[in-house]
């Protein structure tokens, strides 16, 4: 029950003292309340499902249910009611005159009213009565109420698809392969042998998606979640198009996938009065291999040369988490406690041998440790002021190796010793103030300090043919190091004391500096284009604002917008590049500011309960300005420096989404959005880079029908399409992409007996791309049917 | 060929209403008391107000007032359930008459299992998870919820203080290959992943912004030399015929974009 004031606390100690000596510690509250003002108990016998049972629900469970009860007091069942809570015993069996609940709900004892009237209303004196009959007539707690109960619903399903066109894009787009399929759709047994202990094992088993997730869990004890999930991601195998040299985009004629998966388990401590604890355990993979847009070249003629082919990569990446977490609460303050390490281990290889002239294959592999803990405090110090504070720390070792071979050239270059670090240590404190007359205020200041240290070894192998005898090792060395310190405030103002309005403004500041030195040594210039040393002094400023309002002036109309600016100004001071020839990375951008302008407005109209429509509409800006050195190359003028508008993005979205519900039968919705967008860059003078420009299109429409008691009639149809696609032939590959995807599903769903219903939906798939030169083009019909039996 | 196609699908989208329309002739005689389910709808709850939330979910209404989606909040606005916890959870009446019974969670919206609750507001991320390449939410692989925090103080970082530090810590869970420390790192991960990649949903693989070289062209450029303009220098080099190739990534040249151990201009 809630908690009476100290002083009404008091009293009842010192009544209980007193009045223990001659009445038994089990009639102790008596002599708080006028027991004369209670009405009397219900003369007839009580039910208690009848009589009891909707009290308690209706005005009790919502404070003292299983989960988190006030003071500790339950009322969902016999035992926990007779034991009491933090004020102890409430109800005396037999004696209802005495029982504390009664005089709670017979409003008797000053502010421990039950229900308080903030959260429910008073109860009459009829169900006063009940109570208090009910309480004299022994509390009998009627077994068959007590929840005890087991579901059980499993829904297996069997169907096929026939594709007819690029089978690897239906797979890639449709995330499953053609053909039978079937399994298990959706399985659930839940079972609560009692109030406080619940069992659950759910999931679903189709071919190449599986997940099966089982949760314990014991209330006022601990609980065990754990659980397997698979699911594999294909990758259409195509590479590029280029219209004036195939006909066709290449294709691997790979099936190229990734099984991605976790397996985990959690377990934890739930205990009254300690802090919850869990300790879990994580085990991540990825497995297969995907696609790559580096593509390679099908000829060597530099003229008519491009990248086309299709490249993959092998993947074997495997990731064990430990993870401890602990949430307490002492004097006030919320404590959270999160530590996660991570063991890592990744085993790629990426190749293009399979069709171009000039094949390269890229191995890598990397492990490490990386261990992050934070610790949060929270505080609500009083009604209108709440703080936090954070620390994190975290450290990362790992090792790697790296082998590049480029056959035709007769180069392997190999980095067998890699080592890296990475420290970071971050703090953050956070206020919430408010609300004033409507005003909230919620501000928060962040630093960070992050280190990191790069060394590798390698050998560059080059041989001179023939005979390949003649090659000669050359030994280098690679170094990096960084820097960094960061610092951000933030800053947020709420007004809602306007009528039907509330106003908004947000300032977010970040200032940080980096100092970063980059090293490739060797005795000679190798790789063409390798040994240099670089030292960067990098720092950045960003300032985020938006300001905006909601408002709703009428029942049914609502109407929010805001604008931002987000700007990021970074300065790069360098010193002079020491390397041996001109052909290293050179250091010529000097600085980069990013601006953006954001606008967003939404409008909701709800005229009737039948009908509902959101209207949004987004504009985005971008501008990448520059500033750039003079650069020379062999005492040539390469580029004279100066200012330049390097790019610009322009976005406009456009939404719309209706709900309907004509007749009570018919539910409708439909959503649909238009984009358009633009990137232009200052390369654009050259006919190799044509702006990227288009606009995209996605309409999705569904609609429910209830046929009759039995049987609903479902339709739902999804589009999308886009027009990226750039002519620029002449000048290089056309990269931009043009589709028109439909899907149309429709069905039925019929409830065949009472735990039986079956639903059987036929769907239409259809997929052109113009820009791979119809490589990927695809047309699907599917059918599938599916039953569901659910127990009780 | 390519209009008969067409004409085939039209006839085939055509049916649905058809068929429905039919059956709502067939049936309209019928005495029938059952309804169409409206997703995102709880029958016969009604709205309780956030501060009937505040009395059991402590934890999550602490600091909401600071979360960006207390911008929508307000005190005195006429349309039912537009801003607040029920905005995105739903009438609270019946979650709360079940709670003492172990059934509540039947009778209350929760976006972290249900995307759907999300897009219902977010209309152009919905449409986004459409595009051919999308992260898997609305197929049931993930959801929401380890990307965004939506009731903590930055919606655009999952909750729990592991998150609070790294800019890319959202995606580096998930995508660890791509943000592992590299010798040679990209400096535009100090920028964020979303400056190339859309999170939601993109029509270009890899969830690119862009496919093209202007990705990359939009923060590597120089200042052409005069009587130059239709070349295209980058680190003094003249990149014009390799851009013809394909993408900067594409064309063979800086295909290790996230970082390289071997080279700075991200080259394997």
């Amino acid at each position: 029950m809630k908690q009476p004031p100290n002083s009404a606390r008091r009293i009842r100690q010192i009544s209980r003292c007193l009045l223990a000596a001659f009445v038994g510690s089990q009639h102790i509250f008596a002599a708080e309340a006028d027991v004369s003002k209670l009405p009397p108990a219900a003369a007839r016998p009580v039910d208690f499902a009848r009589d009891i049972q909707p009290i308690l629900e209706t005005s009790c469970l919502r404070c003292h249910g299983p989960e988190h009860p006030k003071s500790k007091f339950r009322l969902d069942n016999r035992a926990a009611a007779l034991k009491g809570g933090d004020e102890g015993v409430d109800i005396l069996p037999g004696n209802s005159t005495h029982s504390p609940l009664i005089h709670y709900v017979a409003y008797l004892v000053g502010d421990a009213e039950m229900p308080p009237l903030e959260k429910g209303k008073q109860l009459t004196t009829e169900q006063v009565s009940l109570l208090r009959a009910w309480i004299d007539q022994g509390v009998v707690w009627d077994a068959g109420s007590q929840t005890n109960q087991l579901d059980f619903s499993f829904s297996p399903v069997l169907g096929g698809t026939t594709v007819s066109g690029d089978n690897h894009k239906f797979r890639e787009l449709n995330s499953q392969k053609e053909g039978l399929n079937g399994g298990g759709e959706h399985f659930e047994l839940c079972e609560q042998p009692s109030p406080d202990l619940k069992r659950v094992l759910t999931g679903h088993a189709l071919l190449d998606d599986y997940l099966v997730v089982l949760s314990v869990e014991q209330n006022d004890l601990g609980f065990i979640h754990s659980g397997w999930q698979e699911y594999r991601k294909y990758y259409d195998d195509t590479g590029g198009y280029f219209p004036v040299l195939n006909q066709i985009a290449p294709s691997l004629g790979h099936d190229l996938h990734l099984d991605i998966g976790k397996v985990w388990i959690d377990s934890g401590l739930n205990l009254p009065d300690w802090p919850r604890l869990e300790l879990g355990y994580e085990y991540d993979y990825r497995h297969g291999d995907e696609a790559l847009t580096e593509w390679s070249t099908l000829n060597i003629n530099r003229t008519t040369a491009r990248n086309l082919a299709p490249a993959s990569k092998s993947i074997n990446e495997n990731v064990h988490v430990i993870k401890f977490n602990l949430d307490a609460e002492i004097k006030g303050v919320a404590i959270e406690e999160r530590f996660r390490g991570e063991f890592y281990q990744l085993a790629a290889a990426n190749t293009n041998v399979a069709l171009g002239p000039l094949p390269q294959s890229a191995s890598e592999g990397t492990t490490y440790f990386q261990g992050a803990n934070t610790l949060r405090l929270e505080k609500k110090f009083s009604g209108w002021c709440f703080g936090s504070a954070g620390y994190l720390y975290s450290k990362l070792d790992a090792d790697s190796a790296f082998r590049l071979e480029a056959p035709t050239l007769l180069q392997i270059t190999t980095v067998p010793d890699i080592t890296l670090e990475k420290e970071s240590h971050v703090g953050n404190v956070n206020g919430l103030l408010g609300p004033f007359a409507g005003l909230v205020i919620s501000t928060g200041a962040q630093a960070e300090w992050t280190r990191q240290r790069g060394l590798g070894t390698g050998i560059f192998e080059q041989a001179n043919p023939p005979p390949a005898l003649n090659n000669f090792p050359v030994p280098f060395n690679l170094a990096s190091d960084y820097d960094e310190t960061s610092v951000q405030e933030s800053l947020a103002v709420r007004y809602a004391q306007i009528p039907f309005a509330s106003l908004f403004a947000e300032a977010r500041l970040e200032q940080q500096n980096i100092a970063q030195s980059d090293q490739f040594a060797a005795a000679q210039d190798i790789l063409g284009k390798a040994v240099f040393l670089q030292h960067t002094a990098f720092s950045s400023e960003l300032s985020d604002f938006r300001f905006g309002f909601s408002t709703s002036p009428w029942r049914s109309v609502s109407f929010s917008a805001h604008y931002r600016r987000h700007e990021d100004d970074s300065q790069y001071a360098s010193d002079p590049l020491v390397q041996p020839t001109a052909t290293a990375y050179p250091t010529f951008i000097r600085s980069l500011d990013l601006i953006t302008d954001e606008i967003e407005a939404k409008l909701v109209l709800h005229p009737s309960a039948r009908f509902k429509t959101t209207l949004a509409y987004e504009y985005h800006t971008t501008e990448y300005n520059m500033a750039t050195s003079p650069y020379l190359s062999f005492g040539n003028l390469i580029s004279p420096g100066g200012q330049l508008l390097a790019g610009e993005d322009q976005a406009q979205i456009f939404s719309l989404s209706l709900t309907l519900t004509p007749l009570q039968r018919l539910f409708l919705s439909a959503t649909l959005s238009y984009q358009t967008s633009t990137t232009a860059t200052a390369a654009g003078n050259s006919p190799a880079v044509v702006p990227y420009r288009g606009d995209t299109y996605s309409v999705l429409v569904d609609g429910t029908f209830v046929l009759n008691q039995t049987t609903d009639l479902f339709a739902s149809y999804v589009f999308s399409a886009a027009n990226y696609g750039q002519n620029n032939f002449a000048g290089g590959l056309p990269l931009g992409i043009q589709y028109q995807r439909h899907g149309v599903q429709v069905g039925l769903s019929r409830k065949l007996r009472k735990n039986i219903s079956a639903k059987l939906q036929y769907r239409f798939d259809c997929y052109n791309e113009p820009s791979s030169g119809g490589a990927d083009n695809y047309q699907a019909h599917a059918i599938f049917g599916l039953l569901t039996f659910q127990f009780p | 060929m390519r209009r008969s196609k067409i004409a085939r699908f039209g006839s085939l989208a055509g049916l649905a209403p058809v068929v429905a329309a039919g059956a709502l002739l067939l049936n309209s005689c019928s005495t029938m008391d059952r309804t169409a389910v409206v997703p995102l709808q709880i029958e016969g709850a009604s709205y309780v107000g956030d501060k009937v939330c505040a009395d059991c979910h402590v934890n999550l209404t602490r600091a909401f007032p600071a979360s960006p989606h207390a911008r929508l909040h307000l005190a005195n606005g006429q349309m039912a359930g537009q801003s607040g916890c029920e905005a995105c959870h739903g009438p609270g009446s019946k979650h709360i008459a079940e709670s003492g019974r172990g059934g509540a969670d039947k009778f209350i919206l929760n976006p972290g299992k249900d995307p759907q609750v999300c897009c219902s507001c977010h209309l152009e991320t919905q449409a986004e998870f459409h595009f051919p390449q999308h992260h898997p939410v609305l197929e049931g692989k993930m959801n929401c919820v380890p990307c965004h925090d939506p009731h903590g103080l930055d919606i655009l970082k999952p909750a729990g203080g592991l998150a609070m530090a790294r800019l890319n810590e959202t995606c580096a869970p998930c995508h660890r290959e791509q943000t592992r420390p590299f010798i040679f790192e990209h400096p535009a991960l100090r920028e964020g992943c979303t400056v190339c990649h859309r999170p939601h949903g993109s029509i270009n693989a890899k969830m690119l912004v862009e496919p093209d070289s202007n990705l990359c062209l939009r923060c590597h450029a120089q200042v052409p030399e005069p009587g130059a303009a239709q070349r295209v220098f980058i680190g003094g080099r003249d990149h014009t015929s390799s851009l013809a190739f394909g993408s900067c990534w594409t064309a063979g040249c800086h295909t290790a974009v996230h970082g390289s151990n071997l080279q700075p201009i991200l080259l394997y």
